[in-house]
């Protein structure tokens, strides 16, 4: 992809949250009820929202103004890698909906596994021990030397 | 005097307990951070506030300062010895530092700047030492108009200053604030912006937003270059890595300059050490009886933009402590840390907790008399352990990033959290989006607003308060003016355009 269009892409993106930050304001009072005075819950976020989506527009305006040849840079890496990004993403996603079952250190285990394997390119044997290594150490810090109480899954 | 006594009175108790090991672990990791390309202070920072939840406050806070300040060291590592800045303040060190190395004068290049990273350092504490405690009397002035007056100056220079295009700062400070307004709202108790997810009821919390901003967005980084342990190429032994006096000679006046241009540009929000290196390397060019030469291994254009990084921290430092306002995304982050152990920093903490910040400053002291010895007699072990640690970064980051943010809240959605962050930070920073004024809209946006309801209050409705008091209508006015300068410049300059096109 190219950079003027994942630039306008990526403003277009942050206008639409700025539309929905508005709308999720407008239940709320701008008001106080009390005193009537400018301090209710949603006066503020509005404002933000809506300077948030006139700064995004002028971004999204200057892809229109500004030279061809700056902005036909390539911007994002080729496919391949493009879906190393998206495997790595999904796995942290699967970590977290595996933790509660498995727990931390079972699902800290598989991550780094399938990281070291399908995206590092290392060997199956040393890929375990990283793994392995990875999990314990981590759980080591934190849930024996700061005390905090790492997810144990069905053990809980 | 006091003050003075304070500090080696303070310096003398950190000597003889368990917090100069904390001292110098921060220092050691924060090198080893700063010289990895892409770990800067804000990443570093983010990833070890976690681990310092079981430490007292004065431990945690000298830890972490003492990373930040050890990234400032670690940047230039890989910078001189494989042109690869390891941060974004050690990208002028290449231009002096790597033909240096090419010279086969790495050694003397390590020397010099760490020596001149020591001098600008201790310049930059001994102005924090001095400046932090008038600034902090002036404060105590402060009311909510003058605390929104700061707030918008803050977040606008740091808008502009972070990045080439000031709308899209200006537009990551605006998403930070908004992030800020995520969840209850304590005046009125209501539930806003959460979209319906219970997750968000309890806002969002700075670690998962820095982690994911930061620390994932890197890894994701890592990911698309696919390339690790080539940056390592020179060799470097103890025996070549001394400069010689001459070295010493030249860089006297060039580290004087850097360390004062340093230390006035980190005062600014925003501005911080990027900036002060590169405005130090073109003074020193600017002086130089040789400029030409500039670029192919000058000692001076390498010793004043080292100085000026190291004492921009102890600038930096000032508004943190002594305003509540942090003026980089590293220190956003140290102020989150040092609100989650319940300290709000401001001119009464100089009042009310005077040990804590002198604690601060003689760790960084000792911070820094470590960091000398280890950035100029430990360098060929750096350069090991770095070739060691590198190939492991991506799963080492990760699991630390999970396990920082889960140790947190306790609550797996904050993982979820961070995986957006970390998305929207990837994409963002791509197309040159600063993630600096995100983190500090986010720290700075619940006391944004509780100033403004305060303000509007006292004015019974009537916004003109904001202009009542000398120091607020300042501060609003250049914060504003900040802002639309570049719409005032480009209005300008297209009208004079047309002037010139339709003059006969």
């Amino acid at each position: 992809m190219k950079k003027k269009w994942a630039e306008r892409m990526f403003s277009l993106f942050l206008m639409v949250l700025a539309v929905s930050a508005y709308w999720q304001t407008l239940n709320l009072s701008v008001t106080e009820s009390k005193t009537g005075l400018l301090t209710g819950p949603a006066f503020f976020p509005q404002w933000l929202a809506i300077l948030f989506f006139i700064c995004c527009a002028i971004i999204f305006g200057k892809t229109y103004l500004q030279a061809e040849d700056v902005l036909l840079a390539q911007a994002f890496p080729a496919p391949r890698r493009l879906l190393k990004i998206f495997v790595f993403l999904a796995m942290i996603g699967l970590t977290v909906i595996l933790t509660p079952l498995i727990g931390w250190l079972g699902s800290q285990f598989i991550m780094v596994l399938v990281i070291e394997v399908a995206l590092e390119k290392r060997k199956w044997a040393s890929a375990v021990g990283i793994s392995l290594t990875a999990a314990v150490v981590v759980y080591a810090i934190f849930e024996l030397g700061l005390g905090v109480r790492l997810p144990r899954g069905f053990l809980d | 005097m006091g003050l003075f006594q304070s500090v080696f009175d303070a310096s003398i108790n950190l000597l003889f307990s368990v917090n100069i090991f904390y001292t110098v672990l921060g220092g050691f990791i924060g090198t080893l951070a700063g010289a990895l390309p892409g770990l800067g202070p804000s990443t570093s920072i983010a990833l070890f506030i976690p681990l310092t939840f079981g430490l007292n406050p004065i431990t945690g806070m000298v830890f972490l300062c003492n990373i930040y300040q050890g990234c400032m060291y670690g940047g230039r590592i890989t910078s001189i010895l494989a042109n690869i800045p390891g941060d974004a303040p050690a990208i002028v060190t290449c231009f002096e530092g790597y033909p240096m190395a090419q010279k086969g004068r790495a050694g003397p290049a390590m020397g010099i700047s760490g020596t001149a990273s020591f001098i600008g350092g201790m310049v930059g504490l001994t102005g924090l030492m001095l400046f932090a405690g008038p600034v902090s009397d002036f404060a105590i002035q402060f009311g909510p108009p003058e605390y929104f007056g700061l707030m918008v100056f803050a977040l606008s220079c740091i808008g502009i200053l972070s990045s080439e295009s000031p709308v899209k700062g200006v537009a990551m400070g605006l998403l930070g604030l908004l992030c800020g307004t995520v969840g209850h709202d304590f005046v009125s108790g209501a539930i806003r912006m959460t979209y319906g997810i219970t997750g968000l009821i309890d806002g969002i919390d700075l670690i998962p937003l820095a982690l994911g901003a930061f620390a994932l967005s890197e890894v994701l980084f890592i990911l698309e270059k696919g390339e690790k342990g080539a940056f390592i190429k020179s060799k470097l032994t103890f025996k070549n890595l001394y400069p010689s006096l001459e070295d010493f000679f030249r860089s006297k006046w060039p580290v004087v300059r850097g360390s004062i241009i340093g230390f006035l540009i980190g005062v600014l929000p925003g501005a911080g050490g990027t900036t002060a290196t590169f405005i130090a390397y073109a003074v020193e060019k600017k002086v130089s009886k040789s400029p030409e030469k500039f670029g192919t291994g000058m000692v001076e254009g390498l010793a004043s933009p080292e100085s000026s990084n190291n004492a921009s921290e102890g600038g930096a430092l000032i508004p943190l402590l002594t305003l509540g306002v942090p003026g980089s995304g590293g220190t956003a982050i140290l102020l989150g840390g040092l609100m989650i152990w319940g300290i709000r920093p401001g001119p009464m903490l100089f009042q009310e907790n005077p040990d804590f910040v002198w604690y601060v400053v003689a760790g960084l002291l000792l911070g820094n008399i470590a960091l000398l010895i280890m950035n100029v007699g430990l360098i060929p072990l750096f350069v090991s352990l770095l070739k060691v640690i590198e190939p492991y970064l991506l799963s080492a980051i990760t699991v630390l990033c999970i396990a920082g943010v889960y140790a947190c809240s306790r609550n797996l959605s904050d993982v979820w959290i961070m995986l957006a962050f970390g998305m929207v930070g990837y994409f963002a920073r791509k197309l040159d989006y600063p993630m600096g004024p995100l983190v500090l809209g986010l720290v700075l946006g619940p006391r944004t607003e509780d100033s403004l309801r305060q303000s509007i209050m006292m004015g019974h409705g009537d916004m003109s308060i904001f202009f009542h008091g000398p120091i607020s209508a300042t501060l609003l006015i250049v914060g504003l003016g900040i802002i639309f300068y570049p719409v005032f410049r480009y209005a300008f300059l297209a009208a004079r355009e047309r002037m010139k096109k339709s003059r006969p």
